[in-house]
């Protein structure tokens, strides 16, 4: 007999988790499917106090914003590595398709110690103007890629599907 | 779902803060001070020199000795900023005896003695009042014949004056001594606040991968010179406050301050030692004219800032300096943004060994990450040990999106 497939968490099982991590205490709004969560994170010791927020509906994947401070004003005119937008501030921050997310992972697990460990290297970026984080862009020829370890290369071109 | 409404979030950063600032100074430090390979091979260099001086045929090298003095054995030794060399200073110990010689007499007959050896020969630099063996590109030492001072009770020495005329009151390994005893007391921290952090929930958790400070004392004097020398580069050389000024006051605002004081942090006994050390200059006002003291506490009649009084000029760019020092170290704690903090540091120590430094940090991190060590823990954020308490580790990654 074939083991049950593993269902996705739902919402509200994501929103226990929010509420009860430590790693992201805040708050938020549990919707029929959907979340909503807003919490505050220091990268680092000496890291600045950032406010994110995630909005989740099942089925789809987490969207990431920093909502303060102002990323793009701290970049000074310099083009925001890893984010799908400036305005607002959505990060990327792992590669779509490729099973890094899925519906099965708690967001406490994956999105929020991602986040921080973006806002690190997005600070560290600040100062020396290289990404040090590794990372895909879409489109990029193996060459150009920068991945962060030897476990996230990946040998399948998944990624270029989801342009 | 949009209507969130406002949240407390732990408002008091500064301990999380100082304690990174510690961690970031104390790895600042273990850059910008000689490598144990430089300071071996010094060790090995002098003793050479002091092998090569006892097997002289002359009677007046019998039980000669050399030692180190100033910052090599105080162990606050720092780099020079690019393109200098290491300054060794050691002290050639004649005997009684030999101090009929006289100085300048003295001294010639140590230069002779290095002279016969063919390597030395080749090497030697006649200054002032020393000898100096230059090996360049690594450190040159400057080897200063001393006999003992028979009117110190306290074991110190007597070096030849600026003109070789007369002899000098010091008492180097007196001051050694003094410092040691200095630096070796400890702090009184408040633990419970200094090692552990509160996160929103007023939960508490140990500071995780706390890098505390190898020697408070040592370490602040090291930074004093590194700020120092950024500071007066490219100025005039003669404003620079001398590191032994530096040493002095440091050492006694710390054992002021250590005597008087309970601590949250390390940052806060640097902040404070820092502050304190101009309260220990004496100036009173000598025939209407500011007049500067910070007296060698180790022999009589040595004044550090006895240069200061016929070059006042000399004191207010000390104090100049000092300002900005203490306002550069209070910023530590108080900058938001790891950039900042960066940037600071950059600006007051010099760019290259803060670079070094922040970009070892990043390496670690994606050391941590390959190794799936790394983790983010409450309060304090990335940390490269998922041993840390209620730390989650961050699993594989790869940021995407556009460049």
């Amino acid at each position: 007999m074939a083991a049950p497939r593993p269902r996705d968490l739902s919402a509200a099982q994501q929103y226990g988790a929010l509420k009860t991590n430590p790693l992201c205490t805040g708050n938020g709004a549990l919707g029929r499917g959907k979340l909503t969560w807003m919490w505050q994170v220091a990268p680092s010791s000496l890291g600045r106090l950032y406010t994110l927020h995630v909005d989740f509906k099942e089925g789809n994947s987490p969207k990431v914003f920093v909502d303060q401070p102002d990323l793009v004003a701290l970049a000074e005119g310099r083009k925001i590595p890893h984010v799908y937008s400036e305005t607002p501030i959505q990060l990327c921050l792992y590669l779509p398709a490729s099973g890094q997310w899925h519906g099965r992972l708690l967001i406490t697990q994956t999105i929020v110690p991602w986040a921080a460990l973006w806002l690190y290297f997005y600070e560290e970026w600040l100062v020396s103007d290289d990404w040090k984080g590794g990372g895909v862009h879409p489109g990029a020829d193996d060459e150009n890629r920068r991945p962060a370890s030897d476990a996230m290369v990946y040998s399948d071109r998944r990624e270029r599907l989801v342009l | 779902m949009n209507a969130l409404t406002p949240f407390s979030v732990p408002s008091d950063r500064t301990l999380v803060r100082k304690d990174g600032a510690v961690g970031i100074l104390e790895r600042l430090c273990e850059v910008i001070e000689p490598t144990n390979t430089q300071k071996e091979t010094a060790k090995d260099r002098y003793e050479a020199v002091g092998a090569w001086l006892a097997e002289a045929s002359s009677f007046l090298f019998s039980n000669v000795r050399i030692s180190p003095q100033g910052s090599f054995a105080l162990g606050t030794a720092i780099k020079p900023l690019n393109g200098f060399e290491y300054d060794v200073d050691l002290l050639c110990r004649f005997t009684a005896m030999a101090g009929g010689r006289g100085p300048e007499e003295l001294k010639r007959i140590l230069g002779d003695r290095l002279r016969e050896h063919g390597k030395y020969k080749l090497i030697l630099d006649n200054m002032p009042r020393c000898w100096r063996l230059d090996y360049a590109g690594e450190f040159h030492m400057d080897i200063t014949p001393s006999i003992p001072n028979p009117r110190c009770l306290n074991g110190g020495e007597l070096v030849p004056d600026r003109n070789l005329h007369a002899w000098k009151a010091t008492n180097p390994s007196g001051y050694l001594a003094l410092f040691e005893k200095r630096a070796a007391l400890a702090p009184t921290m408040r633990t419970m606040k200094s090692f552990v952090a509160m996160d929103s929930l007023g939960r508490v958790d140990p500071f995780p991968q706390h890098v505390g400070f190898k020697g408070v004392l040592r370490r602040i004097v090291q930074l004093l010179k590194r700020h120092r020398d950024i500071y007066f580069a490219g100025g005039e050389d003669s404003l620079r406050p001398i590191s032994v000024i530096l040493t002095t006051l440091a050492a006694q605002a710390y054992e002021f301050c250590v005597g008087k004081y309970t601590f949250d942090s390390e940052f806060d006994v640097v902040a404070s030692v820092v502050q304190a050390m101009p309260w220990f200059i004496e100036q009173s006002t000598l025939y209407g004219k500011p007049h500067w003291v910070i007296a060698n506490e180790a022999t009589e009649g040595e004044n550090f800032a006895e240069k200061w009084n016929a070059h006042p000029e000399r004191a207010f760019a000390f104090y100049e300096w000092h300002a900005r020092m203490l306002s550069d170290v209070q910023q530590l704690a108080t900058l938001e943004g790891s950039d900042r903090v960066t940037k600071r540091l950059e600006e007051a120590f010099g760019s290259q060994p803060v670079r070094q430094v922040v970009n070892a940090m990043a390496e670690e991190v994606n050391i941590a990450r390959r190794n799936h060590t790394l983790a983010v823990a409450p309060v304090v954020g990335i940390v490269t040990s998922a041993t840390a308490p209620r730390a989650t580790p961050v699993r594989s990654n790869t940021f995407y999106g556009r460049d």
